[in-house]
């Protein structure tokens, strides 16, 4: 292409708060239709919005990971809109004092580190849902998500390809998910973007006109939908015509973007600052409790991992990916005290195990405990390889604790000398024939043997210790 | 001398001494508003309610020592304030069939103090006018003369106390709309500080400017009504802690050492010279008792009116945007699409003011408009205030007249929305800088209307306004109305 | 003219509001007095002055964050007309926005 591609990108992300952030509705995703509501979040006439102060800590401590400023005076604006799932037809935002302004975010492009500027993050609400009745007469509205705590992050137009533009959303959608503020579930609408694009021509310093892409609800969506909006522009702009001004909707199905509206019928929000919401005056103290609060995040987390635990920059990459299994991976690695170990297991077992079953499995039933605990047992030579995995599968799908399921599954490797010796003078005495092939030289003979001897062990043998009795055993025939 | 003539320290009194029952009296009054129909207070009248209530407060009387005065005593509430169960239509086709699930904070607490609703008052719709002709249920009348209006928008309320339909009442002013018609009906009516009064529940017009106050027959019982309702609540996000105080408490009428500063822009051509007169009376009187007064100045106040029918409309356009017709309110059947559900069931949902007022507001905050308007409107505002505190730097109250003419006719000024809005002239900056300011009678007009004087204080005087009020209240007496033959 | 009738038929679309044609003339005149006699603050020297955007000197009113909701739909939708399978009912909405 003959262009540079400018992106930037608008994040809506919904807070982890239980309670809405004017009333005390919860803030529960789903729920049967208008049952978390109330005559606030409906707007009702004669009711008023009181700040959840959570809403407040969550989008500061959002804004000092991605290491805003943080102002010290802000204030809630009215934005006047006319939809029906809006339902005071105005929504509470911010407008010329945003909480959080000026900041960055640092993302990883094949091996290098680009700083993407974030311009500001500021707090508003979410509106309710509508829902299109299969007749096509009439459209259906839930009002449970109405009150919902937003925040919006605005980049600057400092992404240079769709890639870039994935990469960024990837790596804020971890950051939000390692400060806790929000669980970031795209499919559930708790994490959405928009995409502002516009080409310039190589080497010219005018840029060219920008259009606003909404409705992308995947990170391969973003990518796909920038990918499509720059082709679509190029082509324009080849055919020597001009861009228009316009915001556009993105089907992903489809694979391309239909005009919502162009810049002649661009809505007057007419914005006034929100009588009744006093506004917010942020102090040191407030500032540095929260800063307090915020973990390790996951560049810092992954270059730990590579150069304080000697973790392949590979695995370190895709287990600070996701907090949980950060997590999980930091836990068990204290507990059984060989990172390296739990690092394997993870990328091996475990991927494999949260690709079959969800992600849902590391809250529930696999902790860093419990993992930690297993691969130390495994490591104390307690128990085999096969009992592990076994246990792991055991405990994925139960729940039950791992010390029972080994007691009451027997997986404790049998180290009675006694019974050993008698399994494997068995196994000698049923099979002449690989006595003989041992005694006549041929040490193949041995490892049939052993197969024959675990097995008959039920596989719960030390292998070491059937070894060793094995080939005494052996011995006393020559 | 009828019971309902009396005032609620002298109803509470009977009440406590058994020489009245609480059911006997919400019946007297109820009777009383049935006879007095040709007023227009009411626009619902909650019979059955109020008799239950009633029963319930004679209950308390009899079994606990110590009751709230306002207990057993029946009161009206204006009809933008939001009653469980019992419709609240703010006089709008809009919300005619609307009943709140929730009760405004200040009704929960007179209800919770005993005092017995008698129904729901008659206002200009949503709030919006100075006359209370701007409603669905018809004109309020003035009851010293039904020819004149009775004020807006709070005119069902001043109307209903000055006719003894209610012992007291509570109104909502934005621009002036309890203390117009407390001055038109010569009744007593306070506009709170903003913020001292819980505004949950109240249907907002115009939020940074909305109080709730009381409208009574007398200023010990404005004190004691705002000992029921003053005071922190955390529903209302503007709603001031550790202001609120015992009004009732050393409510004495002393003035001497009070230094009073008289606006001169207050004194103006626009003021009648039968009312001007009236005011000076009163405020010789107090001179007389020992207060001091001066002539000072608040240039700005010429820009108040426009700058808060910007204000007002501005943020009216944005507290009314919620009626369109699908969560409640008046809703278009016919509407084949969503664009013409909103504007359908809006245009014939409101009338025709307050249409206005949002298109002045919309049009206010628009883009282009909005800084020349809106913005410099609230430039205007940070001014005003700021030559209020100076002038409460040299004196403890400003007086000034209530309103520049006593009662005008119905229809007079209703064609003409300028002409109705230059009626608030003086008492729209009260409400722009948010401060407390009550309206007391001092005397009638030539005509034989009530006039009102109006006393301004700095934010949290509303002990000293109603001292001062009850010294002119001392000097001049109440104002009564005749009772009617055959009551 | 401060309030022409194109001006009238703009905002009365942002406000939704219908007016009637007939109606519309009547609306601009009235509008453009008030308007008009409110422009007066236009000629106002007051650059520097700071626009008074609360009125009260407070700030950072909050409520913990606790539910205390409860499913209260039958009494919410009470005052709808319309209302289906516990859903408000609109008629068909296509992208507006």
């Amino acid at each position: 292409m003959d262009y540079d591609i400018i992106i930037g990108l608008e994040i809506h992300v919904e807070l982890k708060t239980s309670s809405k952030i004017f009333c005390g509705c919860s803030n529960e995703f789903g729920g049967e239709p208008n049952t978390r509501c109330c005559p606030i979040c409906l707007g009702m006439p004669g009711t008023l919005p009181v700040l959840n102060k959570k809403v407040l800590e969550y989008t500061i401590k959002a804004g000092l990971a991605m290491q805003c400023k943080i102002a010290k005076f802000s204030k809630f604006d009215r934005k006047n809109y006319f939809y029906p799932d809006m339902s005071k037809a105005y929504q509470v935002s911010q407008y010329d004092l945003p909480i959080c302004y000026d900041g960055y975010v640092d993302i990883d492009v094949g091996d290098k580190t680009k700083r993407i500027g974030i311009e500001r993050i500021h707090i508003e609400e979410d509106a309710g849902k509508l829902i299109h009745d299969s007749n096509g007469q009439e459209s259906l509205i839930d009002y449970n998500r109405c009150g919902v705590p937003l925040i919006e992050i605005v980049t600057r137009p400092d992404l240079r390809s769709p890639e870039e533009a994935k990469i960024l959303l990837e790596t804020i959608k971890s950051i939000l998910e390692y400060t806790e503020v929000s669980d970031c579930k795209m499919q559930e609408g708790s994490l959405r973007a928009d995409v502002n694009l516009s080409l310039k021509r190589k080497g010219s310093k005018s840029l060219g006109v920008r259009t606003e892409m909404k409705n992308i609800n995947s990170l391969r969506a973003v990518q796909r939908a920038a990918q499509a909006e720059a082709e679509r522009q190029a082509g324009i702009l080849g055919s020597g015509c001009e861009v228009y001004q316009e915001t556009r909707r993105w089907d992903d199905n489809k694979g391309e973007s239909f005009i919502m509206r162009g810049k002649e019928e661009a809505m007057d929000y007419r914005f006034f600052p929100e009588p009744d919401l006093p506004p917010v005056c942020v102090d040191e103290k407030f500032l540095k409790a929260i800063q307090a609060s915020i973990p390790q995040l996951p560049r810092q987390r992954r270059e730990r991992y590579v150069n304080d635990l000697g973790i392949p920059r590979y695995d370190a990459d895709l287990i600070t990916s996701n907090k949980h299994l950060a997590d999980v991976f930091e836990r068990a690695s204290e507990v059984c005290g060989n990172p390296k170990l739990v690092s394997n297991w993870i990328m091996t077992d475990i991927m494999r195990r949260i690709n079959e079953k969800g992600e849902e499995i590391l809250n529930s039933h696999i902790n860093g405990d419990n993992l930690g605990w297993i691969l130390s047992s495994m490591e104390r030579g307690e128990i085999t390889h096969a009992s592990a995995i076994q246990v792991i599968d055991v405990l994925i799908e139960t729940g039950e604790e791992p010390g029972n399921i080994i007691e009451r599954l027997g997986l404790k490797v049998q180290r009675d000398e006694a019974l050993v010796v008698k399994a494997v003078k068995e196994v000698i005495n049923k099979n002449p024939q690989a006595l003989s092939d041992y005694l006549s030289g041929k040490e193949k003979a041995v490892g049939f043997l052993m197969g024959k001897s675990m097995a008959a062990l039920k596989g719960r043998g030390d292998p070491i210790q059937v070894r060793e009795i094995l080939k005494k055993e052996l011995q006393s025939y020559l | 001398m009828s019971i309902c003539k009396k005032t609620i320290m002298e109803t509470s009194e009977l009440l406590r001494t058994k020489k009245i029952g609480a059911v006997e009296l919400t019946k007297e009054y109820l009777k009383n508003i049935r006879k007095n129909a040709d007023i227009n207070a009411y626009v619902t009248v909650c019979e059955n309610e109020a008799v239950n209530a009633a029963e319930s407060a004679q209950k308390l009387l009899d079994s606990e020592d110590e009751v709230s005065p306002l207990c057993g005593i029946p009161m009206g509430i204006k009809d933008n304030i939001c009653t469980k169960d019992i419709r609240t239509t703010c006089a709008s086709k809009m919300l005619e069939n609307f009943t709140p699930s929730y009760s405004a904070t200040i009704y929960n607490k007179l209800q919770r103090s005993g005092a017995v609703l008698l129904g729901k008052l008659n206002m200009d719709e949503f709030a919006m006018g100075s006359s209370t002709e701007y409603t669905i249920f018809g004109s309020v009348h003035n009851p010293w003369n039904g020819e004149y209006v009775a004020g807006g928008s709070s005119g069902g309320s001043a109307s209903a106390v000055a006719a003894n339909l209610a012992a007291f009442a509570l109104g909502s002013d934005t621009g002036g709309s309890i203390r117009q018609p407390a001055s038109f009906c010569g009744v007593v009516g306070l506009k709170p500080t903003y913020g001292l009064v819980s505004r949950f529940g109240l249907i907002a017009f115009a939020s940074s400017l909305d109080q709730i106050g009381p409208i009574s027959k007398d200023i010990t019982d404005c004190a004691l009504i705002m000992n029921a309702i003053a005071g922190h609540d955390p529903k209302d996000s503007t709603s001031v802690k550790g202001h609120a105080s015992d009004y009732l408490e050393d409510l004495d009428g002393k003035v001497d050492q009070l230094r009073i500063g008289l606006p001169m822009e207050f004194f103006d051509s626009a003021l009648d010279g039968d009312v001007g007169a009236v005011i000076r009376n009163a405020l010789k009187s107090l001179e007389s008792r020992g207060a001091t007064l001066s002539e000072c100045s608040l240039p700005s106040i010429k820009n108040a009116v426009p700058a808060y029918y910007l204000i007002s409309s501005s943020e009216a356009s944005s507290n009314l945007a919620r009626y369109d017709g699908i969560r409640f309110g008046y809703r278009n059947e016919n509407a084949k699409n969503i664009a013409d559900l909103y504007r359908l069931s809006r245009k014939e949902g409101f009338g025709s003011e307050v249409k206005r007022r949002i298109l002045l507001g919309t049009y206010a905050l628009s883009s282009g408009y909005q800084d020349e308007l809106y913005k410099k409107a609230l430039k205007v505002r940070s001014i005003i205030s700021q030559e209020f505190n100076s002038a409460f730097e040299k004196y403890d109250v400003i007086a000034a007249p209530t309103c520049p003419t006593t009662a005008f006719k119905l229809g007079e000024k209703l064609n003409d929305p300028l002409k109705m809005y230059l009626n608030d002239i003086y008492t729209v900056a009260v409400n722009l800088a948010g401060l407390p300011a009550i309206s007391v009678p001092c005397g009638k007009g030539k005509n034989g209307l009530p006039v009102g004087i109006q006393l301004i204080g700095k934010p949290f005087s509303e002990k000293l306004l109603l001292n001062v009020g009850k010294r002119i209240e001392k000097e001049i007496g109440r104002l009564e109305i005749e009772q009617k033959e055959g009551l | 003219m401060a309030a022409d009738i194109k001006t009238i038929k703009k905002i009365a679309d942002l406000a939704a509001i219908f007016i009637e044609e007939n109606e519309l003339e009547a609306y601009a005149a009235q509008l453009d007095t008030i308007i008009n006699y409110m422009e007066e603050l236009k000629n106002l020297d007051i650059g520097d002055t700071k626009p008074m955007e609360h009125i009260l000197q407070m700030n950072n009113v909050f409520r913990e964050d606790k539910v205390t909701g409860q499913n209260m739909r039958n009494e919410l939708i009470k005052n709808a007309n319309i209302a289906k399978d516990g859903y408000f009912k609109v008629p068909a909405v296509v992208d507006l926005l």
